[in-house]
Formats: structure tokens, sequence, C-alpha cells
């Protein structure tokens, strides 16, 4: 039996060898199925501006590996398929670092998997990656198309497409916007029953000046799952449609989130206005040595409208510490104590990707001093000068210096130095 | 297992070994010495005014950062930028971190940089005064007022580049104006190459040629297409680029284009491109093997990390004897590394992206919106080679290209994009 054992693991460290050996020189050759098989071209989003025309297409992680013929996304490469018409009189010029300015090269995928195939395999698969790459020249009257090789993020991918063509005079620029949904990912704000959030009755339509005065009516702060126990201050207000929210969030560099609500989660969220976000997104820092590097934004719809705009509470927490979880809720060791830091960055944020509108300051009620701490439910120590940042949303770039300031009420500035 | 992990270990130890070999083989003969001295960083402050705001700013080195914070700042990948904003308007303005750094850390971030899990279990303890003290405060500053403290930003060594947005308010608070102050200070700790090369006598006085545009075209497309070696021996990647601009300029169009510095080679570079090969992590600085032109190795290269060591850009350039309406003229080659491979000739190498012309696009894009380039244009010169049949570079890597230099003129002044001038010599496609 003893020398049974030992030989069985003989034979299975020689299959081991065996497979290692085989995928380190594979001698599969290159295949790949036709796009045609997709409903890529079908779900395309079109958009059409002066003499151009632009339809992008993002497939899904298991679409994606049938077209190429590789795991693509297992790289932390998404390719979006797009196609340019041109009918202006001259040829257009595509720009490739408008979608993501360290797109990928096909040569540069082809060399990545390369293991997978044998030389032949490779060689073949470098032809077609160039023969389905986005070209950067649109000949006049021409349609072109391909794919371009980014970035995967998840969720609905935004992107811009820039196109310069030769006008009277100076080139003329257009530049598109593209939200594209990718089939297989579900964000949690798509599951929520946005009609019956609120009675009919419940929902009060109110002018600026009234919201300043309704926005102290409403809490302070995030409750746990029974209400018993304080959470932190919510000390961001925006206003804006849902779809203006979703697409400014993307513009910004957010993520759309999917979370489980199991006990777990709910057990440990924030609640408002007696249930969990509506939507959460995340943002993540790129080239960093930190383990952490998140930030996360819940988003509550209220019963208010501000001259019909949806009016919704949120909150930012941004985690310190090394990551121990992943993908759970708890994602640092602890968050960032100084919460007005996450509220001050979105500020910034959402006005450097040119979609804010104008910004008012109100307060929350709470005013925690660094000297003394408080803790939330969640056992996390934070402090605050109480602001609140009311912030007006456009679906239409605004440029830094347009933005309106509201003379509410003065910035907070109970954490300066000097006092 | 375990026997996996010692021959993994073994294999990159020889690698390691080889490739300092290699590094030291190829080392250009710069001097060593880096002109900037450590000690008082606040003696390297800049200071700018416009319009009622005074901004200061200096950047501690590691070690004097080190110094400053009691912790390995830079190892951590993180830099503090020290400003003063003094505010001698009617109204208050404020401060924009995210102009600075759109991901930059915050001072509690920093300061529980190395916090573990069983340290959080007392919240409060990731409080730390010290720390919240070093930083700004509010972010506004109010008339007649001056602010002063850290922005801690991700760290980028050699030269740092980084504005300071200022947005102010008329009494009113509805009208807004922006006022941005672009600063390029010098950090001491790296050797970077530009800074050891002697522009004035690279050539002689009688050396110099201005060009018109007939022989800048003539001139640069009967260059030679290619880098050599040392020896000025063999063909290797094609020369597919020509800038136009001073040193200054083409430095601060690419620092702004996100492009890095170079370090020249010596013994602690060398160790530090050991280390991140062996990691895969960055150092984003790496020195990088000279190619020959005119009988010389690069003047000045720069790079551009991606993910890791085995994907970044690689640009080089050489000063002509030539210049165009009194500005200096380069040729240059750039490549994309998409990984590394093992050589006969220099052991290890970065393979380049076959598609040079692919490179070479990605790098008009890129320096067209960093808003660093007024004109381009194209000249011939390095000659068709197509797919089917490539051509070797030095190390052996294929490449192809439709045989086209790029010519860019760089500014250090921001263009608009739709202000770029294309300049119909040749056309490409």
């Amino acid at each position: 039996m003893y020398i049974m054992l030992n030989r069985r693991w003989d034979q299975l460290i020689i299959l081991g060898l065996f497979l290692v050996l085989s995928t380190a020189c594979s001698t599969a050759p290159y295949r790949y199925e036709s796009l045609e098989n997709f409903g890529l071209k079908q779900r395309a989003v079109t958009k059409q501006q002066d003499a151009i025309q632009v339809r992008a297409s993002v497939p899904s992680m298991e679409e994606a590996e049938q077209i190429l013929g590789f795991p693509i996304y297992k790289r932390g490469i998404q390719p979006v398929w797009l196609e340019i018409t041109n009918n202006s009189p001259n040829r257009a010029r595509f720009v490739h670092v408008s979608v993501d300015r360290e797109y990928f090269s096909p040569l540069e995928v082809a060399y990545m998997h390369k293991k997978q195939f044998s030389k032949q395999g490779w060689q073949d698969m470098e032809r077609h990656l160039m023969d389905t790459a986005m070209p950067r020249l649109i000949p006049a009257g021409e349609t072109r198309s391909g794919f371009i090789y980014t970035h995967a993020n998840t969720g609905t991918k935004s992107f811009n497409v820039d196109v310069f063509y030769s006008g009277t005079g100076k080139p003329v620029y257009e530049e598109f916007t593209f939200f594209v949904n990718v089939p297989g990912f579900v964000p949690d704000h798509a599951t929520v029953d946005w009609k019956n959030l609120y009675d009919k009755d419940s929902i009060r339509d109110v002018s600026i000046e009234q919201l300043r005065t309704e926005l102290r009516e409403l809490p302070c702060c995030t409750t746990n799952r029974e209400g018993s126990g304080q959470g932190q201050p919510v000390n961001i207000v925006l206003v804006a449609n849902g779809i203006e929210v979703l697409q400014t969030m993307l513009r910004a560099g957010w993520s759309e989130t999917s979370y489980e609500k199991d006990d777990n989660y709910l057990n440990n969220v924030n609640y408002l206005f007696g249930r969990p976000p509506d939507a959460v997104f995340r943002k993540s820092r790129g080239r960093s040595t930190l383990t952490t590097d998140r930030n996360e934004l819940s988003l509550w719809l209220t019963p208010l409208r501000n001259d019909g705009t949806g009016v919704w509470m949120a909150q930012i927490k941004h985690a310190i510490g090394q990551r121990y979880k992943i993908n759970e809720i708890f994602f640092g060791a602890a968050q960032d104590p100084d919460i007005d830091d996450g509220r001050n960055f979105l500020l910034q944020n959402l006005w450097y990707s040119q979609t804010l509108l104008a910004v008012a300051y109100s307060d929350t009620g709470l005013a925690v001093p660094v000297s003394n701490p408080k803790l939330d439910f969640n056992n996390n120590a934070f402090f605050t000068d109480g602001g609140r940042i009311v912030m007006w949303l456009s679906g239409d770039p605004v440029a830094l210096q347009d933005v309106k300031n509201f003379d509410w009420d003065k910035q907070a500035t109970i954490r300066s130095k000097e006092q | 297992m375990k026997f996996h992990v010692r021959m993994l270990l073994i294999n990159f130890m020889t690698i390691g070994a080889l490739l300092l070999l290699a590094a030291c083989a190829s080392s250009p003969t710069y001097h060593p010495d880096s002109s900037m001295p450590e000690g008082d960083w606040k003696a390297r402050a800049q200071s700018q005014q416009a319009n009622g705001i005074e901004v200061t700013a200096a950047v501690p080195s590691a070690k004097e950062a080190r110094e400053l914070f009691g912790m390995p700042l830079y190892k951590k990948g993180i830099q503090p930028v020290w400003l003063r904003i003094s505010n001698s308007r009617e109204t208050g303005v404020n401060f924009l971190p995210v102009g600075l750094d759109p991901q930059y850390f915050t001072p509690l971030e920093v300061a529980n940089a190395d916090l573990k899990e069983k340290d959080a279990a007392n919240p409060t303890n990731v409080v730390d005064e010290f720390f919240i003290q070093q930083g700004l405060g509010t972010l506004s500053v109010e008339p007649g007022e001056t602010r002063t403290g850290f922005i801690f930003s991700k760290l980028d060594e050699g030269t740092k580049a980084f504005n300071v947005d200022i947005i102010g308010s008329a009494i009113d608070g509805s009208i807004r104006d922006f006022d941005t102050f672009t600063f390029f200070i010098p950090v001491p700790g790296l050797n970077i190459d530009h800074y050891n090369v002697d522009w004035r006598n690279l050539y002689a006085d009688d050396e110099w040629t201005d060009l018109d545009d007939q022989q800048l075209i003539e001139i640069f497309e009967k260059m030679t297409c290619c880098v050599t070696d040392k020896k000025g021996k063999g063909s290797g990647d094609p020369l597919n680029l020509v800038i136009i601009g001073k040193p200054r300029d083409i430095y601060t169009a690419f620092i702004r284009a996100g492009w890095d510095e170079t370090e020249t080679v010596t013994r602690t570079s060398t160790l530090k491109t050991i280390g991140s090969f062996l990691s895969g992590g960055e150092y984003r600085y790496s020195p990088i093997s000279g190619l020959y032109v005119f009988g010389r190795p690069q003047d000045v290269a720069f790079q551009k990390a991606r993910v890791n060591i085995h994907e970044r850009n690689h640009l080089r350039l050489w000063m002509s004897s030539a210049t165009y309406e009194g500005e200096p003229v380069f040729i240059g080659q750039i490549s994309r590394d998409i990984g590394v491979r093992f050589t006969s000739k220099t052991i290890t190498t970065h393979k380049i992206d076959p598609d040079v012309d692919e490179t070479r696009e990605y790098l008009l894009e890129n320096l067209v919106y960093a808003q660093a380039l007024e004109k381009f244009g194209y000249v011939g010169g390095v000659g068709e080679v197509s797919f089917d049949n490539p051509k070797g570079n030095l190390t052996g890597d294929p490449w192809f290209s439709d045989g086209h230099r790029l010519v860019l003129w760089v500014t250090s002044e921001p263009v608009a994009v739709d202000d770029l001038e294309f300049v119909e010599w040749r056309r490409p496609y």
C-alpha cells in the first residue's frame, strides 16, 4: 500500500512536470471566433457629431476570450471595439490616447499571450491582432473599425473618442463621450426599485433657498442596520438626476460595484433612511506602493427634489493601513479618521473632471475636534469640521472657472492650524 | 515546492549578476557627481507671484524627508511637497491639491502607511497629530493670510513637476478666477544624465549650421537610418524622431507629458535596476544602455514606466549640429518595451514592439495631449521595412516601419490641442 502510494505520487509528479513543460512550449495553434458571431456591432452605442460617426461596443470577459482566442481580461486588459465613419471631405485621425492614456499596442498584447501558442500560432495571432486593430486614419468618405486595448475596469465602461480632421483653415476636433454597458456585470444601483423608494406624497420639490433649510432637517449621520448605533456624518449632498450621477462618477474615474447583499454586508454597512446605500462607487489609486488605495462613495436618494432634480446624500470612506480583506466592506486596516478630506477630495475630483455646476456649504450639525475623535458603530475613529458640501452636477462639461458658488454658509475652518 | 523556490532564486541571482555585468559594460562616460547638494531643502525653494497670490514651493529629498518625518517616505512612494501660499487679495481663495497630484495622500494615510490590522485594534491610534499639523489644514486661504504645510504626493525623483491651482472668488462669491502656478523643482538624490551634458561644447562654433525647410528635410532624410553599437558598427533601432527645441524646452515638455528622467549608470542605480527586475516593481529612473549616433551614446534618455519595469517606453536623443530657426535639432529613437527576453549579446534585454510606427504615433498623441507640442510633420530617412520582412535591431528584435521620421516642435509653453499645426512635408500614410 505504502509503495503503491509512493508510485502514485511519482506518477503525479511526472504528470505535473509534463503538464508544466507542455504549457511552457505549447504547440497549440492560434484559434479565434469571428466577430460576426457576437452581437458586438448590433449592440454598439452610436454617436454622431458633424461629419463623424462613432460606434462603440465592449465585449464581456467571455466574449473577448472567444473573439481573440485568449483570456485577455485576466491580464487586466479590456478590448474596446470602435467603428468610425468619416463623412468629411478630408481624412480624419482618431487619437488612441483619448480612449486610454496608456493603451496597449496590438503586438504588445500578442507578446503577453504568446506562451499559449506555438511559434506559428504566435505569428498568426500577431497578424490577426494587427489586422483587427483600430487604425488611426480614416480616409474621406470611408469607415474603419477595430479594437483598441485599454486597462480593464469593472462595470460600465466610460471613455472618450477624439477625432481630428482638417476643415477650412483650422483642424476640426470632435470629442465623443461613451458610456457602454458590458454584459455580465450587474451594478448594485441596477437592482434598486427606484420608482418605489418613496411614496408619491413624501416626495417634495423645493427651490434652492428652501433646500438650504431642508438640508438641516436631514439626519447628520448614518446608522447601523438596527438603527441603534451611530455612523459617520453624511457630509456630501449631490443634486442631479440618476443618470447624471452615474455618468459624472464614471467620468471622474469611479467604478460601479456589485455587492452581494448578504447578512455580512448588511450588518456592517451604513444605513440612511432605514436602508443600505442605493449605489456604491469605488476609486482606486494607480501607481502606489501603499497597499490601501481605495475610496468608497455611498449614495442615498433623498425624498427631496430641487426644481425637479434628484437630491442625494453621500459619504466617502478612505481606507488607510494595509488591506486585509479584498472585496469586502472592510478593505483596509482602518479608515482615514479625517472624513473632511474625503469630502474635499470629491469636490476637487468633480471640479477637475468638469462635471460641477455649483457648490454651496452647509453643515451636518456635528463637529468633532481632532483632539477628541468620536467612534462610529464599526469602531472607526473620526473627526470633522462639521461642514457639508452641496454640489450641483452637470452632464455637459463645465470649465474650471465657471463653477458657481452659492453663498450659504462660510466654509468651516474649525480645524485650521492657527486655532 | 521548496526546490522550485530555491531554483528560481538561483536563477534570479545569476540573472542579477549577469545584469550587473551587462549594465557596467555599457556604462556611458558621464561625470558621476550630482550638482544638487542635499541638506537645506528650503534653500531650494522657488517662488511665483500672480494676481495677489504668492506661492513658494520646496521638495525635500529622500534623505531630508526621512529626517523631517522620521519615516522613509520615498521608499513608500510618497514625496512631500512643502507649500507656502500667501493671499494679499481682499477675498478668500482656495487651494486645490488635486491639481498638484490627482491622487495625493492624506496626512493620516502617510502616518499610517505601516498600519497593520492589530495596530488598528485601538481605533484612535490612527489619529497622529504630528502628521495632521504637517498638512495644510483647510484648503482656504483668507484675505491677508499665509498658509504653510506639506502636500503628500506620489514620488517623482529627479525633477518634480507640478501645478499649484488656486481658485478665487469675487466678493459676492459668484465669479471665480483660476490661477495655475507651474513648478519644476530639481530634487537631489539621482544622477540625472542630462545634468552632466555640456551642451555648449558638444560641437565647435564653426560646426553649427542653421537650416531652412528644404535643407532640414534633405539633411535629415540622408542621415543614417539607425543607431549603431559603440564601435559604430551594426544597424539597430531606427532613428524615427526629429525633435526641434532647446534642451530646457524638451525636458519641460517631456516631464509635463509624464516621462521620467534617466539616471546615469552608477553602482547604486544598477543595484536599483536589479532590485526592480527581480520584483517586477517600478524603478522609473533606471539607466538605459547606450546606443550610438555621431559616435557617442545618447545625450538624453527619457522613459515612461507603465505597469512594471518590463513595460515602459524608452526614448533616446542626440543633439545634431543643425539648428532650425535658431533652435537645436535632435535626432532620436523611441521604442515600446513589451517584455524581457534573453539574448546572446546583452544577456537580457527588453523585447520591443516591432511596430515602431505605432510607438512613434503614441508619442505624438502623448505630447499633443500634454499640450507640449506646437507643430509636427514628417520626413523620410528610415527606409520602408515591411511586416513580412522585418529588420533586426542590435539585440535581434525585429521591427518594421513605413520609413518616416516624425518631426516634433516641442514647447514649454502650453499649446491648446486644437491649435496644433501640421507641416506638410511628407505624408507617411
